[in-house]
């Protein structure tokens, strides 16, 4: 086994579910009692708990889940890492936070040396697992700051033995530039900048699909695994885009697609357990049902995460749907949203991405935005669309009239406004993107843009 | 230890990566150098990715200041 295997870690990846549950649960007690020991957060939480009566995992329900909001209230009150921390700050080699693009205060977390390795370490099962080899050459878009990001991506890429080029603070134009003359074979950024990449390449007058770039390692937004969007950014890069996901709260990716791209991410099992709940009654719900993640991770020491409620919406299916081998089991279509990401306009139900996989059909749209106002009584929804800069503008009544079709038969018959911004008007975004303003609440004078 | 997490036995492969996990720990109790000290920690966080992986062990090591 070596270079040859398509899997990172052939020993754990592919153990049937009853083998891998029984490695959850042996690391799960280890987890609890190392939490219980020397974390104040969890000796007021965990108070009492008897480790030896975790028995299996259903035995893990009876933990109490931890919130976004316990854990910024911890810090708030326990300036400047709250309870949670297992290790003071003179224990810990890094620090990161939450990208704060919600205009919040940033979440904080610590990691040990140990912690930090770990966190390259499930990257290597994503990147090994959709197919990047020593050899490869990694542009990595990103602009390496303390949001965590894409760091654990770029040690990972070093660990495996590709030759990595940072791509930090730059321009889109430098970026795209560099990326063909290192040759890149490999490149890592959002969805929604992978899309901006290639907008400029286009613009440069450079043909991606004739570049070496064989991968797109996707991460930080939902639309890694929307079809529409994944298979625009596939055609105008002429490469493979494999989707990931993580959250600063792990400090990593917890789910990959691999090279077989079975529609959804596997889970990496053996280093996290991914409950799926209702997020009403916190009941878990069977395969092939929308729910809630709650994760619990056995990465970080430094901060033990146990039952985390994470917000993110998703769809479990088992690992036999997908052809590859691995015991991981699935989420189908990714993460397909946050549990609030729902908007209700006018009793129907709209999610942000339903509508991307629409807009995403049109190739004449270059930039969008959703904007939800209240006019009087009534809730109004408003696609507004940027059009591609050679589009021809005596076109747009037929494009607004079909974009109006096609999301109200999507919306059970909801009627959407549909507007054209002008050129380079709508918002662009290197992170995560944020295409929905929901104005229905926001202050009289808020902007919409 | 003859057995991983798992209770399968080691292979011959496993036992000797396990036995390098094991005297990284055993350094790190030692007294040595800057260069050393700091060194065996990082090689120790990079073994325990090996060890954790093939569920050989599982545990924290932040007392030994990894």
């Amino acid at each position: 086994v070596g270079s040859d295997s398509p899997y990172w870690n052939p020993k754990v990846e592919t153990l049937g579910r009853a083998e891998l549950e029984a490695l959850q649960l042996a690391k799960l007690r280890r987890q609890a009692a190392w939490a219980l020991q020397r974390s104040p957060w969890y000796q007021r939480t965990l108070a009492g708990l008897d480790i030896e009566s975790l028995r299996s995992l259903q035995d893990l329900r009876r933990l109490p889940v931890l919130t976004r909001e316990d854990w910024m209230s911890s810090q708030a009150e326990h300036p400047p890492y709250g309870e949670l921390p297992a290790i003071g700050g003179d224990g810990a080699i890094r620090v990161h936070t939450t990208s704060g693009t919600t205009g919040k205060d940033p979440l904080r977390a610590l990691d040990s040396r140990k912690d930090w390795a770990w966190i390259a370490e499930m990257w290597a099962y994503g990147i090994w697992g959709c197919g990047v080899r020593p050899g490869d050459t990694a542009y990595i878009a990103f602009g390496y700051g303390s949001f965590i990001g894409f760091w654990g991506l770029h040690y990972s890429m070093e660990k495996v033995g590709v030759l990595v080029v940072p791509g930090g603070a730059q321009t889109t134009e430098a970026r795209v530039r560099q990326i063909i003359d290192f040759g890149a074979t490999v490149v890592a950024s959002t969805p929604t900048y992978a899309l901006r990449l290639a907008q400029e390449a286009a613009a440069l007058r450079i043909d991606l699909p004739a570049s070496p770039v064989q991968r797109l390692i996707l991460s930080g937004e939902p639309a890694g695994s929307i079809p529409q969007t994944k298979a625009l950014i596939e055609e105008q890069w002429g490469a493979k885009a494999y989707d990931t996901a993580g959250m600063t709260e792990i400090g990593t990716i917890m789910v990959f697609e691999c090279s077989d791209q079975p529609g959804g991410t596997h889970i990496i099992e053996d280093q996290v357990i991914e409950e799926v709940v209702d997020p009403e009654s916190m009941q878990p719900v069977p395969y092939g049902e929308r729910g809630e993640r709650v994760v619990t991770s056995f990465g970080r020491g430094a901060i033990p995460l146990l039952r985390y409620r994470t917000g993110d919406l998703v769809c479990r299916i088992p690992a036999s749907r997908c052809s590859c081998g691995r015991g991981f089991d699935i989420y189908e279509g990714g993460i397909l949203g946050r549990v609030d990401d729902m908007k209700i306009i006018r009793g129907t139900n709209v999610y942000p991405r339903a509508i991307e996989a629409i807009v995403r059909e049109f190739s004449e749209v270059d930039e969008f935005q959703t904007v939800i106002t209240r006019e009087g009584v009534r809730d109004e929804i408003t696609l507004r669309v940027e059009l591609k800069p050679d589009c021809p503008r005596d076109g747009w009544d037929g494009l607004e009239q079909a974009l109006r079709k096609s999301l109200a038969h999507a919306h059970e018959g909801l009627a959407f406004r549909v507007e054209q911004a002008s050129a380079g008007e709508l918002p662009r975004f290197e992170l995560k993107a944020k295409r929905t303003v929901d104005m229905r609440e926001a202050p009289i004078g808020a902007a919409s843009t | 230890v003859t057995q991983d997490l798992l209770g399968t036995e080691l292979t011959a492969a496993e036992e000797r990566l396990l036995a390098v996990y094991r005297e990284l720990k055993s350094l790190c109790g030692e007294d040595l150098p800057p260069v050393a000290a700091s060194n065996v920690r990082a090689a120790l966080a990079l073994m325990h990715n090996v060890v954790n992986g093939l569920a050989l062990e599982y545990e924290q090591l932040s007392d030994l200041g990894v």
